[in-house]
């Protein structure tokens, strides 16, 4: 494995592998972090991004220009986000089940739309991908940066700078430290929460298009392979922090990355290669038991609000 | 006692025949009418349930009254919600702070001001708040959080998020409850401020010394309705006790005579700190025997609830001792402290007494399930859990079969079914923490008459309860506390109605 | 049996299902697909396409009645689960792990088939894939008992890691001996002493896999609905608070309710391994684990409704496989429908709703 570090060709390939998984962990993450940060909890996100993943794919294809499936992939995202929320609030749904719902159901549908679109089982056709926004090359090696990268980090910031420097971060750290508070200072507490799951959708959204057509080409069944709950781990790693959160998801993406790599360089004489791929999985297991009590996450999140 | 201060025209807000009807038909105003001046400190007093925090509530746009209207300056105005009384200057500190106290000082004064265009900017929030702060000598450490702030710091961090919304009239429910006697008095030196700047401060309390020198005229309010408003200079604390208790307090409630046992229950010394920290129980001793009902009285918050946790296992004590039937049960469970033969009707009943979704008959079987009449070979013995259901649904008259799920049932029911589990433990103390709580007067009557029926079959009844009525009537002897300490213990007989009154306003009777 | 209240549990089942159907029903339709043919083929078959569905012949009936076991036993772990109010999604993984442990020993040792020694061969397997489903599901039960993390993140995470574990080990021993297969990663036969056979059944192959499955939904409703024990589970489920009061220990509740569902899991393995497949095979499961939640859902808690439940769904699964010949729908749309069902389930202010649409007069007993 020291090869690793030596080789600075590897290294290379190992650090942009990292930063293209990391992109759709960091959105996942961020969005739920403001999510609970405003007192909901969203368990659905693998079935959204699974669902926006489609919908960019789809766009894209029907229109050949990959903008317009990210248009496509960020209002189901919205869409998506905020059903989960108005239900969450206004039927009680426990948040729970309605997301393991979401999450089947997406698997479902986007098999079935799969074939009605391009009547292919499993996968569809490739489709026009994001254009990147620059190449470097490393030796005769050329690696592409997508434009998701600095947008993703930018929303971090941005909503860390939000949630901790403005009066609308505020608000929204209101909802969720101490709902009845919150109200009595005059906060419409449903509205905050409606709109957080707007945005979170959003970002949910962005990832799944990202998968889908920024990092492939091509949608395929099952290709958010978990990355929705190793967004919700990534919630609590980071403290409910988006900017420890970009840490995190640097961290889960280098062990993301690690399968692909092992896979295709060296294979079966090194590692299985089901090692590494089980790595990602294995990190979220340890990061939640080490962090599963001690981290004090806003006091409202999950409980439904209900107005006297 | 005149009354006829205020002439309508300087009234600065007025209340008017203001009435409040629950739809379960409970009565909480019964038509108050009264008015605040300008530049006054205005006392509300009374016992819990006079109705002051609910007549204060519909003032601060909270709850919507079911008749009677509100006037400021002289015209009516509606209220929909505590931002509309806000922009009308109203505002309310509660008992129990509305803050976040993972935030500043400074970002809860911020919270839920105006938005958007036209608004002010975080900076310039700062400086007026900090003006005001200095002017009325309100010191508040603007940038600590508010979990490390102590409470007299925290509720001028509440008065501060009232002024910079220019409220010139503000509501302090209960201010004093949880402050030490120093934060008190820096308390009233800033309503005194307050009141020069032309403020009207309205000083919800139970508390008659703190009414008297704070106030300059004290409303007292009883049973949903206004008793009198009188100036301070004109009333003496018996005065004011008398107001707030009645002189027609019954003590009537048919008991047979007395007949005292071994001590069942002996606490002695015992101090409790509450989970925020403050010392609730300051030095508590007494002694419960067969056949005897002691009831202890005075507004809920005096630490009532901490004695009633410490005794029941739920609470560590500080030091002191509490033995039951003779054993210590300092570091025992729940568990182990019934087995002692303790039972407990709690206070929250919904929460820790029953478990809604389940059947009449699990309900009764909770805490039981172990005993040899109910387990068998580690299997229920459904026979004998049903007929014990029907046998207890009978004996307690439970409207409600006994697969019927608790949730569906009344009030009353659901304390039926407290009453008759625990009375079918057959224990020999019972705890009792209002109990009649949010009962209908048959289901009230019927839990007194149950308690009194386990006194006079030898059982102790530790009866803790705010409703005077109920422990005056009730108890063989009673206490009451103020403070975590007891004012004063004696036969309900032997006390007159405004020596009570005194005692829970806070003043020691002789013994 | 019929009680007020269980009428109300089946009605309640009914329209979750109901709803579940015409939502998918709706949402095929503005694909462009029939919903009443593809329903049809699912329950009914088809005659020209050769195809049985779930209910249409003897084969279609006994393959259901097989995945049933499955999603019966995945049903059982999660109602059992839930009634102590804990979400266990990790019974796939317990399921692989179990697989593969039944395989192991069925595979390395052997004994002359169908003799007192086979048979005992055959129980030894069973058991020691419900020890191995217990011991993996302690991962992430002890994690939440003593360490507060969130169960169905854990147990999610776990399946993934389950699955790729088994994989692995699969590959490495069993690889150089099948070679690269067609059919997948799958392993050579067992031992046939640990093999349960078949039955013949009215021309098609009876499944003995739900004999087990039925043994343990019996123990489960003596045990849940009869013992101390399904009390103290009940009431923690029910009300935490309450249940310290009482005087139970709601940690062992909760780790004792994820272990059981380990076990389960760890039977549902041993039954593909040794009652169907007679080997391990890494894709023979289609995500049954998952199944277990809207099973436990729709059966409500109750076991005779999970029995009903997983037959259901398992009509659902098998009747899904022609709706691919026969529609062209890909096989998935069940999952599709499960995810409405489980959605619809998620919602009990939406039957509150319809409670007080349907009798006005709502109100409490006095």
């Amino acid at each position: 494995m020291s090869e690793i570090l030596v080789d600075p060709i590897i290294f290379v390939s190992l650090a942009f592998g990292a930063i293209r998984s990391m992109i759709p962990l960091l959105l996942g993450s961020v969005g739920e972090v403001t999510l609970e940060r405003s007192g909901l909890i969203n368990m659905g996100i693998e079935g959204i991004m699974l669902m926006s993943a489609f919908a960019s794919a789809y766009g894209s294809w029907t229109t050949g220009n990959p903008l317009i499936g990210l248009v496509y992939g960020v209002m189901v995202g919205a869409i998506l986000g905020f059903l989960y929320g108005y239900l969450s609030m206004k039927m009680r749904a426990d948040q729970v089940v309605m997301g393991l719902g979401l999450t089947t159901f997406s698997l479902g549908l986007t098999e079935v739309l799969t074939v009605a679109v391009w009547t292919t089982y499993g996968y569809g056709k490739s489709v026009t991908r994001m254009p990147s926004l620059l190449t470097i090359t490393f030796g005769n090696l050329a690696y592409e940066i997508s434009a998701f990268l600095p947008l993703s980090l930018a929303i971090a910031i941005g909503a860390y700078y939000v949630l901790h420097k403005t009066k609308y971060g505020l608000i929204i750290r209101s909802c969720g430290e101490n709902a009845l508070a919150a109200d009595a200072a005059g906060i419409d507490v449903p509205m905050v929460r409606y709109l957080v799951s707007i945005f979170a959708g959003i970002l949910f959204g962005l990832a799944g298009t990202y998968i889908a057509i920024d990092w492939n080409n091509i949608f395929i069944r099952g290709m958010t392979g978990g990355r929705g709950w190793v967004s919700i781990a990534l919630v609590i790693f980071s403290g409910w922090n988006p900017l420890a959160a970009i840490g995190g998801s640097i961290l889960f993406g280098f062990f993301d990355t690690l399968q692909y790599w092992v896979a295709a360089s060296l294979g079966a004489s090194l590692l299985p290669a089901q090692v590494p791929r089980m790595i990602p999985y294995v990190v979220t297991v340890v990061a939640l038991a080490a962090f599963g009590k001690r981290v004090k996450g806003p006091a409202e999140a999950g409980k439904p609000y209900v107005k006297e | 006692m005149a009354s006829g201060l205020g002439l309508k025209s300087e009234a600065y807000v007025q209340v008017e025949d203001i009435h409040k009807i629950y739809p379960d038909g409970v009565q909480a105003l019964r038509g108050v009418t009264l008015d605040f001046q300008r530049g006054e400190v205005h006392g509300l007093l009374g016992e819990n349930g006079a109705g002051k925090s609910t007549l204060m509530r519909i003032l601060f746009g909270q709850i919507r009254p079911t008749g009677g209207r509100i006037l400021i300056d002289g015209s009516q105005v509606d209220f929909d919600s505590p931002r509309d009384a806000i922009s009308h200057r109203i505002g309310m500190v509660f008992q129990h702070f509305m803050l976040v106290s993972t935030f500043t000082g400074f970002q809860n004064i911020m919270l839920g001001l105006e938005t958007g265009r036209g608004s002010k900017s975080q900076e310039e929030v700062r400086t007026s708040a900090t003006a005001l702060a200095d002017r009325l000598a309100l010191k508040v450490d603007f940038d600590e959080l508010v979990d490390n702030m102590p409470m007299g710091e925290r509720q001028r961090v509440e008065i501060l998020k009232l002024l910079v919304r220019n409220v010139d009239l503000l509501i302090l429910d209960e201010p004093t409850s949880a402050l030490t006697p120093f934060e008190t008095e820096e308390l009233l030196k800033v309503m005194r401020r307050l009141k020069e700047e032309g403020k009207t401060i309205v000083f919800v309390t139970h508390k008659l010394r703190e009414a008297l020198s704070a106030c300059d005229r004290i409303t007292v309010m009883r049973k949903g309705m206004k008793v009198d408003t009188v100036t301070s200079k004109s009333v003496d604390l018996r005065s004011l006790a008398r107001m707030m208790v009645g002189r027609d307090v019954l003590p009537e409630m048919r008991k047979s005579v007395p007949n005292f046992g071994k001590v069942l229950l002996d606490v002695r010394n015992l101090v409790a700190v509450s989970d925020a920290g403050r010392e609730a129980v300051r030095g508590v001793s007494f002694q419960v025997r067969e056949g005897e009902i002691f009831g202890i009285a005075g507004v809920a918050g005096n630490g009532q609830k901490e004695l009633v946790e410490v005794v029941t296992g739920l609470r560590k004590a500080e030091s002191g001792s509490v033995q039951v039937s003779g054993m210590e049960i300092a570091g025992r469970s729940p568990q182990e402290i019934y087995d002692l033969g303790l039972a407990h009707i709690p206070e929250d009943r919904l929460s820790r007494g029953v478990v809604l979704p389940l059947s009449v008959k699990d309900n009764l079987l909770l805490g039981l399930q172990f005993r040899p009449k109910f387990e068998h070979r580690m299997m229920v013995k459904e026979r004998a859990v049903e007929e014990n259901a029907r046998d207890l649904i009978r004996a307690f008259s439970i409207t409600a079969t006994e697969e019927s799920p608790v949730k569906s049932l009344s009030g009353g029911n659901i304390q039926r079914v407290v009453v008759a589990r625990e009375f079918s433990k057959s224990p020999h103390l019972i705890v009792a923490s209002q109990p009649t709580t949010g009962l209908d007067i048959s289901a009230t009557q019927f839990v007194r008459g149950e308690l009194l029926k386990m006194r006079d079959e030898g059982k102790g009844v530790l009866l803790v309860s705010s409703e005077l009525e109920e422990v005056m009537g009730l108890s063989d002897t009673m206490a009451v506390m103020y403070e975590g300490q007891f004012m004063g213990v004696k036969r309900p007989e032997e006390l007159a109605s405004d020596e009570v009154g005194l005692m829970m306003g806070g003043v020691k009777v002789e013994q | 049996m019929l009680s007020g209240d269980r009428v109300g549990k089946v009605l309640q089942s009914v329209a979750i299902i109901a709803f579940g159907f015409i939502v998918s029903g709706i949402i095929m339709l503005s694909v462009g697909y029939d919903p009443v043919a593809a329903y049809s083929a699912m329950f009914l078959g088809s005659a020209e396409k050769g195809m049985q569905g779930a209910f249409g012949g003897i084969y279609g009936i006994t393959s259901t009645l097989r995945e049933a076991s499955f999603t019966i036993l995945t049903g059982l772990a999660a109602q059992v689960a839930f009634s102590a109010g804990v979400f266990n999604v990790g019974v796939e993984g317990a399921m692989y792990l179990g697989a593969f442990v039944s395989f192991m020993c069925a595979y390395i040792f052997s004994a002359p088939a169908g003799s007192v020694l086979g048979i005992m061969h055959a129980l030894f397997c069973i058991f020691a894939a419900m020890v191995a489903g217990l011991l993996w599901m302690c991962i992430p039960a002890f994690l939440k008992v003593k360490r507060g993390a969130h169960e169905v993140v854990t147990t999610i995470m776990l399946n993934y890691v389950a699955t790729y574990l088994t994989e692995l080990l699969v590959v490495k021993f069993f690889l150089p001996i099948t070679g690269i297969p067609p059919g997948g990663i799958i392993t050579p036969e067992i031992s046939k002493s640990a093999e349960i056979p078949q039955v013949d059944f009215m021309g098609a192959k009876l499944n003995l896999g739900i004999v087990p499955t039925i043994l343990v939904a019996v123990v489960m409703y003596v045990v849940i609905k009869k013992s101390v024990l399904g009390y103290s589970i009940r009431v923690v489920g029910a009300n935490p608070n309450a249940a310290k009061y009482a005087g139970i220990d709601v940690a062992k509740i909760i780790l004792l309710v994820m272990l059981v569902g380990g076990a389960m899991g760890g039977l549902a393995g041993a039954i593909a391994v040794q009652f169907t497949e007679y080997r391990f095979d890494q894709s023979f499961s289609p995500g049954y684990g998952i199944s277990g939640i809207p099973v436990a859902l729709i059966g409500r808690l109750d076991v005779l409704g999970i029995i009903l439940a997983g037959v259901f769904i398992s009509a659902l699964h098998v009747g899904a496989q022609s709706i691919q010949p026969v529609t062209g729908m890909p096989s998935q749309i069940s999952l599709f429908i499960e995810g409405v069902i489980v959605f619809a389930a998620a919602m009990p202010g939406a039957f509150d709703l319809l409670k007080a649409y349907v009798k006005p007069k709502g109100g409490k007993n006095e």
